[in-house]
Protein backbone atom coordinates (compact mmCIF):
# COMPACT_ATOMS: atom_id res chain seq x y z
CA UNK A 1 0.00 0.00 0.00
CA UNK A 2 3.03 2.50 -0.01
CA UNK A 3 4.10 3.86 -2.93
CA UNK A 4 8.07 4.16 -2.97
CA UNK A 5 10.19 6.50 -3.01
CA UNK A 6 12.08 8.55 -6.64
CA UNK A 7 8.11 6.50 -8.07
CA UNK A 8 6.20 9.81 -8.07
CA UNK A 9 7.09 13.04 -9.67
CA UNK A 10 7.31 16.59 -8.17
CA UNK A 11 3.54 17.83 -8.71
CA UNK A 12 2.24 14.77 -7.00
CA UNK A 13 4.58 14.91 -4.43
CA UNK A 14 3.77 18.60 -3.70
CA UNK A 15 0.14 17.97 -3.75
CA UNK A 16 0.05 15.20 -1.64
CA UNK A 17 1.77 16.83 1.08
CA UNK A 18 -0.39 20.10 1.25
CA UNK A 19 -3.60 17.63 1.38
CA UNK A 20 -1.07 15.58 3.91
CA UNK A 21 0.01 18.49 6.45
CA UNK A 22 -3.65 19.99 6.32
CA UNK A 23 -5.14 16.52 6.95
CA UNK A 24 -2.78 16.62 10.04
CA UNK A 25 -3.13 19.80 11.48
CA UNK A 26 -7.27 19.10 11.49
CA UNK A 27 -6.58 15.63 13.13
CA UNK A 28 -4.59 17.78 15.76
CA UNK A 29 -6.99 19.98 16.20
CA UNK A 30 -9.61 17.41 16.45
CA UNK A 31 -8.23 15.11 19.28
CA UNK A 32 -8.31 16.26 22.84
CA UNK A 33 -6.53 14.99 25.32
CA UNK A 34 -8.25 12.66 26.60
CA UNK A 35 -8.37 10.78 22.91
CA UNK A 36 -4.34 10.97 22.65
CA UNK A 37 -3.94 7.19 24.02
CA UNK A 38 -6.33 6.14 22.38
CA UNK A 39 -4.67 7.79 19.23
CA UNK A 40 -0.87 5.97 20.61
CA UNK A 41 -2.54 2.81 20.94
CA UNK A 42 -3.78 2.85 17.68
CA UNK A 43 -0.76 4.18 16.29
CA UNK A 44 1.13 1.26 17.07
CA UNK A 45 -1.66 -1.04 15.91
CA UNK A 46 -1.91 0.43 12.48
CA UNK A 47 2.31 0.10 12.64
CA UNK A 48 2.11 -3.46 13.64
CA UNK A 49 -0.24 -4.77 10.85
CA UNK A 50 2.14 -4.00 8.04
CA UNK A 51 4.40 -6.58 9.57
CA UNK A 52 1.80 -9.62 9.56
CA UNK A 53 2.34 -10.76 6.59
CA UNK A 54 0.20 -13.41 5.08
CA UNK A 55 0.77 -15.75 2.08
CA UNK A 56 -0.96 -15.58 -1.10
CA UNK A 57 0.31 -17.88 -3.87
CA UNK A 58 3.82 -16.89 -4.98
CA UNK A 59 3.92 -13.55 -3.08
CA UNK A 60 2.81 -12.45 0.16
CA UNK A 61 0.66 -9.44 0.91
CA UNK A 62 0.09 -7.77 4.64
CA UNK A 63 -2.70 -6.18 6.59
CA UNK A 64 -2.92 -2.32 6.49
CA UNK A 65 -5.83 -1.55 9.66
CA UNK A 66 -7.16 1.58 7.63
CA UNK A 67 -10.78 0.60 8.17
CA UNK A 68 -9.92 -0.31 12.40
CA UNK A 69 -7.86 3.09 12.70
CA UNK A 70 -10.22 4.84 10.98
CA UNK A 71 -13.54 3.53 12.81
CA UNK A 72 -11.99 4.02 16.16
CA UNK A 73 -9.89 7.32 15.28
CA UNK A 74 -12.61 9.43 13.07
CA UNK A 75 -10.72 12.81 11.87
CA UNK A 76 -7.51 12.01 14.31
CA UNK A 77 -6.79 9.03 11.96
CA UNK A 78 -4.61 10.95 10.27
CA UNK A 79 -2.06 11.74 13.57
CA UNK A 80 -2.00 7.87 14.22
CA UNK A 81 -0.98 7.02 10.39
CA UNK A 82 1.23 9.67 10.20
CA UNK A 83 3.39 8.86 13.05
CA UNK A 84 3.06 5.26 12.02
CA UNK A 85 4.17 6.20 8.29
CA UNK A 86 7.07 8.01 9.38
CA UNK A 87 8.61 4.96 11.60
CA UNK A 88 7.99 2.96 8.51
CA UNK A 89 9.89 4.93 5.97
CA UNK A 90 12.55 5.44 8.53
CA UNK A 91 13.45 2.59 9.95
CA UNK A 92 12.17 0.07 7.58
CA UNK A 93 11.96 1.32 3.93
CA UNK A 94 8.38 1.61 3.66
CA UNK A 95 7.70 4.12 1.59
CA UNK A 96 9.87 7.11 1.88
CA UNK A 97 10.10 10.74 3.65
CA UNK A 98 9.62 12.51 0.28
CA UNK A 99 5.61 10.64 -0.06
CA UNK A 100 4.65 11.06 3.05
CA UNK A 101 2.35 13.11 2.36
CA UNK A 102 0.92 10.96 -0.31
CA UNK A 103 1.38 7.82 1.74
CA UNK A 104 -0.52 9.74 4.24
CA UNK A 105 -3.49 10.92 2.11
CA UNK A 106 -3.40 7.50 0.36
CA UNK A 107 -4.36 6.04 3.89
CA UNK A 108 -5.79 8.46 6.10
CA UNK A 109 -8.48 9.74 3.72
CA UNK A 110 -10.11 5.93 3.31
CA UNK A 111 -9.78 5.84 7.13
CA UNK A 112 -11.67 9.08 7.45
CA UNK A 113 -14.30 7.79 5.05
CA UNK A 114 -14.85 4.62 6.80
CA UNK A 115 -15.65 6.45 10.39
CA UNK A 116 -18.03 8.80 8.28
CA UNK A 117 -19.68 5.81 6.81
CA UNK A 118 -19.88 3.32 9.49
CA UNK A 119 -19.67 5.46 12.78
CA UNK A 120 -23.49 5.20 13.15
CA UNK A 121 -23.97 1.43 12.18
CA UNK A 122 -25.92 -0.28 14.70
CA UNK A 123 -27.58 -3.47 12.87
CA UNK A 124 -25.99 -6.23 11.12
CA UNK A 125 -22.90 -5.79 12.88
CA UNK A 126 -21.01 -8.21 11.24
CA UNK A 127 -21.22 -6.87 8.19
CA UNK A 128 -20.40 -3.90 9.00
CA UNK A 129 -17.25 -5.12 10.73
CA UNK A 130 -16.18 -7.03 7.31
CA UNK A 131 -17.31 -4.18 5.53
CA UNK A 132 -15.05 -1.53 7.94
CA UNK A 133 -11.63 -3.56 6.80
CA UNK A 134 -12.69 -4.53 3.08
CA UNK A 135 -13.72 -0.72 2.28
CA UNK A 136 -10.30 0.79 4.36
CA UNK A 137 -8.32 -1.19 1.73
CA UNK A 138 -10.90 -0.85 -1.48
CA UNK A 139 -10.59 2.37 -1.01
CA UNK A 140 -6.47 3.15 -0.18
CA UNK A 141 -6.38 1.08 -3.29
CA UNK A 142 -8.06 3.23 -5.80
CA UNK A 143 -6.44 6.29 -4.54
CA UNK A 144 -2.91 4.75 -4.67
CA UNK A 145 -4.36 4.14 -8.47
CA UNK A 146 -5.26 7.27 -8.89
CA UNK A 147 -1.97 8.45 -7.81
CA UNK A 148 0.17 6.10 -9.84
CA UNK A 149 -2.50 6.97 -12.87
CA UNK A 150 -1.76 10.64 -12.38
CA UNK A 151 1.74 10.20 -12.88
CA UNK A 152 1.50 8.97 -16.38
CA UNK A 153 1.20 6.34 -19.14
CA UNK A 154 3.94 4.40 -17.66
CA UNK A 155 2.64 3.67 -15.00
CA UNK A 156 -1.06 3.24 -15.73
CA UNK A 157 -0.85 -0.57 -16.48
CA UNK A 158 1.08 -0.99 -13.01
CA UNK A 159 -1.64 0.81 -11.52
CA UNK A 160 -4.26 -1.79 -12.75
CA UNK A 161 -2.10 -4.57 -11.60
CA UNK A 162 -2.06 -3.16 -8.00
CA UNK A 163 -5.83 -2.77 -7.79
CA UNK A 164 -6.47 -6.47 -9.01
CA UNK A 165 -3.63 -7.95 -6.52
CA UNK A 166 -5.06 -5.84 -3.69
CA UNK A 167 -8.68 -6.52 -3.81
CA UNK A 168 -7.79 -10.80 -1.64
CA UNK A 169 -5.78 -8.43 0.47
CA UNK A 170 -9.35 -6.42 1.07
CA UNK A 171 -11.06 -9.26 1.72
CA UNK A 172 -8.83 -10.91 4.21
CA UNK A 173 -8.50 -7.73 5.67
CA UNK A 174 -11.97 -7.49 6.43
CA UNK A 175 -12.24 -10.88 7.62
CA UNK A 176 -9.42 -9.95 10.26
CA UNK A 177 -11.18 -6.59 10.72
CA UNK A 178 -14.26 -8.47 11.50
CA UNK A 179 -12.65 -10.59 14.36
CA UNK A 180 -10.62 -7.83 16.10
CA UNK A 181 -13.97 -5.14 16.10
CA UNK A 182 -15.88 -8.32 17.73
CA UNK A 183 -13.19 -8.40 20.19
CA UNK A 184 -12.81 -4.57 20.44
CA UNK A 185 -16.83 -4.43 20.75
CA UNK A 186 -16.48 -6.29 24.12
CA UNK A 187 -14.29 -3.73 25.52
CA UNK A 188 -15.24 -0.10 26.53
CA UNK A 189 -13.18 1.26 23.19
CA UNK A 190 -15.64 0.14 20.90
CA UNK A 191 -18.62 1.01 22.92
CA UNK A 192 -17.24 4.38 23.87
CA UNK A 193 -18.25 4.92 19.74
CA UNK B 1 -12.67 -17.70 22.83
CA UNK B 2 -12.73 -14.91 19.98
CA UNK B 3 -10.17 -13.19 22.22
CA UNK B 4 -7.98 -16.06 22.21
CA UNK B 5 -8.57 -17.01 18.57
CA UNK B 6 -7.50 -13.60 17.96
CA UNK B 7 -4.29 -13.47 20.07
CA UNK B 8 -3.36 -17.24 18.44
CA UNK B 9 -3.82 -15.53 14.59
CA UNK B 10 -0.97 -12.57 16.12
CA UNK B 11 1.12 -15.10 17.19
CA UNK B 12 1.27 -17.24 14.43
CA UNK B 13 1.65 -14.30 12.03
CA UNK B 14 4.04 -12.27 14.28
CA UNK B 15 7.59 -12.61 12.87
CA UNK B 16 9.36 -13.05 16.05
CA UNK B 17 11.28 -15.50 16.64
CA UNK B 18 13.16 -15.24 20.28
CA UNK B 19 14.65 -18.51 20.49
CA UNK B 20 15.64 -19.93 17.00
CA UNK B 21 17.95 -21.81 17.12
CA UNK B 22 21.26 -21.46 14.54
CA UNK B 23 23.96 -24.39 13.59
CA UNK B 24 26.65 -24.26 11.28
CA UNK B 25 29.20 -26.33 10.53
CA UNK B 26 32.67 -26.52 9.04
CA UNK B 27 33.92 -29.91 7.38
CA UNK B 28 37.73 -30.97 8.04
CA UNK B 29 39.53 -33.59 6.34
CA UNK B 30 39.03 -36.48 8.85
CA UNK B 31 36.53 -34.48 11.57
CA UNK B 32 33.30 -32.39 11.63
CA UNK B 33 33.06 -29.15 13.98
CA UNK B 34 29.95 -27.94 14.81
CA UNK B 35 28.94 -24.69 16.97
CA UNK B 36 25.22 -23.57 18.05
CA UNK B 37 23.47 -20.69 18.89
CA UNK B 38 20.05 -18.89 19.82
CA UNK B 39 19.17 -15.86 18.07
CA UNK B 40 19.94 -14.20 21.66
CA UNK B 41 23.35 -15.07 21.11
CA UNK B 42 23.89 -18.01 23.80
CA UNK B 43 25.19 -20.98 22.86
CA UNK B 44 23.26 -24.12 22.58
CA UNK B 45 25.00 -25.67 25.77
CA UNK B 46 25.06 -29.66 26.47
CA UNK B 47 22.64 -29.95 23.41
CA UNK B 48 22.12 -33.17 21.91
CA UNK B 49 24.09 -33.43 18.34
CA UNK B 50 22.83 -36.06 16.16
CA UNK B 51 24.24 -37.05 12.77
CA UNK B 52 21.50 -38.84 10.56
CA UNK B 53 22.12 -41.38 7.31
CA UNK B 54 19.39 -40.54 4.53
CA UNK B 55 16.72 -42.82 6.10
CA UNK B 56 16.96 -40.70 8.75
CA UNK B 57 18.33 -43.01 10.93
CA UNK B 58 20.89 -41.66 13.62
CA UNK B 59 24.28 -42.73 12.89
CA UNK B 60 26.00 -40.80 15.68
CA UNK B 61 24.83 -39.28 18.82
CA UNK B 62 26.96 -36.66 21.35
CA UNK B 63 26.70 -33.66 23.05
CA UNK B 64 27.60 -29.87 22.71
CA UNK B 65 30.35 -28.13 25.36
CA UNK B 66 29.69 -25.13 26.87
CA UNK B 67 30.30 -23.00 24.16
CA UNK B 68 27.70 -24.82 22.02
CA UNK B 69 30.22 -26.68 19.94
CA UNK B 70 30.87 -30.28 19.34
CA UNK B 71 33.99 -31.87 17.20
CA UNK B 72 32.91 -35.43 15.66
CA UNK B 73 36.50 -37.19 14.92
CA UNK B 74 35.70 -39.56 11.98
CA UNK B 75 31.96 -38.92 11.44
CA UNK B 76 30.31 -42.14 9.64
CA UNK B 77 30.54 -41.84 5.54
CA UNK B 78 26.56 -41.96 5.84
CA UNK B 79 25.98 -39.15 7.34
CA UNK B 80 23.75 -36.47 5.61
CA UNK B 81 22.07 -34.07 8.37
CA UNK B 82 23.09 -32.68 11.20
CA UNK B 83 20.39 -31.86 13.88
CA UNK B 84 20.80 -30.04 17.10
CA UNK B 85 18.20 -30.28 19.82
CA UNK B 86 17.91 -27.45 22.17
CA UNK B 87 15.69 -27.08 24.97
CA UNK B 88 11.99 -27.06 25.23
CA UNK B 89 11.57 -28.41 21.40
CA UNK B 90 13.98 -26.13 19.97
CA UNK B 91 15.67 -27.54 17.03
CA UNK B 92 17.86 -27.16 14.03
CA UNK B 93 18.99 -28.97 11.54
CA UNK B 94 20.83 -28.92 8.24
CA UNK B 95 21.99 -31.27 4.82
CA UNK B 96 25.95 -32.49 5.08
CA UNK B 97 27.36 -32.99 2.18
CA UNK B 98 28.55 -36.85 1.52
CA UNK B 99 31.27 -37.36 3.06
CA UNK B 100 32.44 -40.12 0.00
CA UNK B 101 31.69 -37.18 -2.69
CA UNK B 102 34.13 -35.02 -1.13
CA UNK B 103 37.18 -36.81 -2.21
CA UNK B 104 38.23 -36.19 -6.05
CA UNK B 105 37.91 -39.30 -8.42
CA UNK B 106 38.82 -38.00 -11.39
CA UNK B 107 42.74 -37.84 -12.74
CA UNK B 108 44.67 -34.84 -13.75
CA UNK B 109 43.98 -36.04 -17.15
CA UNK B 110 40.72 -36.08 -16.74
CA UNK B 111 40.12 -32.78 -14.97
CA UNK B 112 41.62 -30.87 -17.98
CA UNK B 113 39.41 -32.22 -20.35
CA UNK B 114 36.65 -29.91 -18.26
CA UNK B 115 35.40 -26.77 -19.72
CA UNK B 116 35.37 -23.22 -18.80
CA UNK B 117 31.32 -24.19 -18.60
CA UNK B 118 31.88 -26.91 -15.96
CA UNK B 119 34.22 -25.17 -13.66
CA UNK B 120 31.95 -22.31 -13.67
CA UNK B 121 29.86 -24.53 -12.55
CA UNK B 122 31.66 -26.08 -10.26
CA UNK B 123 32.68 -23.11 -8.88
CA UNK B 124 29.52 -21.41 -8.00
CA UNK B 125 28.83 -24.52 -5.99
CA UNK B 126 31.31 -24.51 -4.00
CA UNK B 127 31.04 -20.98 -3.32
CA UNK B 128 27.46 -20.88 -2.79
CA UNK B 129 27.89 -24.03 -0.14
CA UNK B 130 30.61 -22.15 1.21
CA UNK B 131 29.01 -18.82 1.59
CA UNK B 132 25.70 -20.36 2.78
CA UNK B 133 26.34 -20.34 6.86
CA UNK B 134 27.37 -16.55 5.67
CA UNK B 135 24.55 -15.78 4.23
CA UNK B 136 22.13 -17.84 7.08
CA UNK B 137 23.61 -16.02 9.76
CA UNK B 138 23.40 -12.62 8.02
CA UNK B 139 19.53 -13.26 7.56
CA UNK B 140 19.19 -14.71 11.17
CA UNK B 141 21.39 -11.19 12.35
CA UNK B 142 18.60 -9.24 10.25
CA UNK B 143 15.61 -11.02 11.67
CA UNK B 144 16.98 -9.74 15.31
CA UNK B 145 17.45 -6.36 13.95
CA UNK B 146 14.01 -5.98 12.60
CA UNK B 147 12.50 -7.20 15.64
CA UNK B 148 14.55 -5.19 18.16
CA UNK B 149 13.37 -1.91 15.43
CA UNK B 150 10.12 -3.12 16.29
CA UNK B 151 9.67 -2.78 19.63
CA UNK B 152 11.90 0.07 19.43
CA UNK B 153 8.98 1.39 16.98
CA UNK B 154 6.42 0.88 19.81
CA UNK B 155 8.64 2.94 22.35
CA UNK B 156 8.75 6.04 19.88
CA UNK B 157 4.82 5.70 19.17
CA UNK B 158 4.21 5.43 23.02
CA UNK B 159 7.18 8.66 23.33
CA UNK B 160 5.34 10.89 21.04
CA UNK B 161 2.00 10.97 21.55
CA UNK B 162 3.44 11.28 25.77
CA UNK B 163 4.79 14.43 24.10
CA UNK B 164 1.59 15.01 22.60
CA UNK B 165 -0.28 14.73 25.15
CA UNK B 166 2.20 17.10 27.98
CA UNK B 167 1.68 19.71 24.89
CA UNK B 168 -1.90 19.26 24.75
CA UNK B 169 -2.22 19.22 28.72
CA UNK B 170 -0.03 22.62 28.89
CA UNK B 171 -2.34 24.30 26.55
Amino acid sequence: MHISEGVLGSKELVAGAIIGVALLVYAYKKTDFEQLQKVAFFSALFFLFSFIHIPLGPTSIHLSGIGVVGLMLGFGSPLAIFVALVLQALLFGYGGVSVLGVNLVIMALPAIIVYTMFRNATKHLYLVYFSVGFTGVFLASILLCVALWINGEAFRHIARLIFVANLPLAIIEGVVTLFLLKFLSKTSMLKSE
Amino acid sequence: MMRVLFFIFMLIFTPLFAHKLTLFYTKHEDSLSIKSYFASGNPCKECEVTLLDRDGVVVYSTTSDENGEALIKNPPKNSTVISINGYAGHSARTELPTMEDSTPKKSIEESQKIDNKAVEEMLKTVVRKELEPLIKELQDREEEIKTDKIIASIGYILGLFGLFALIKYRR
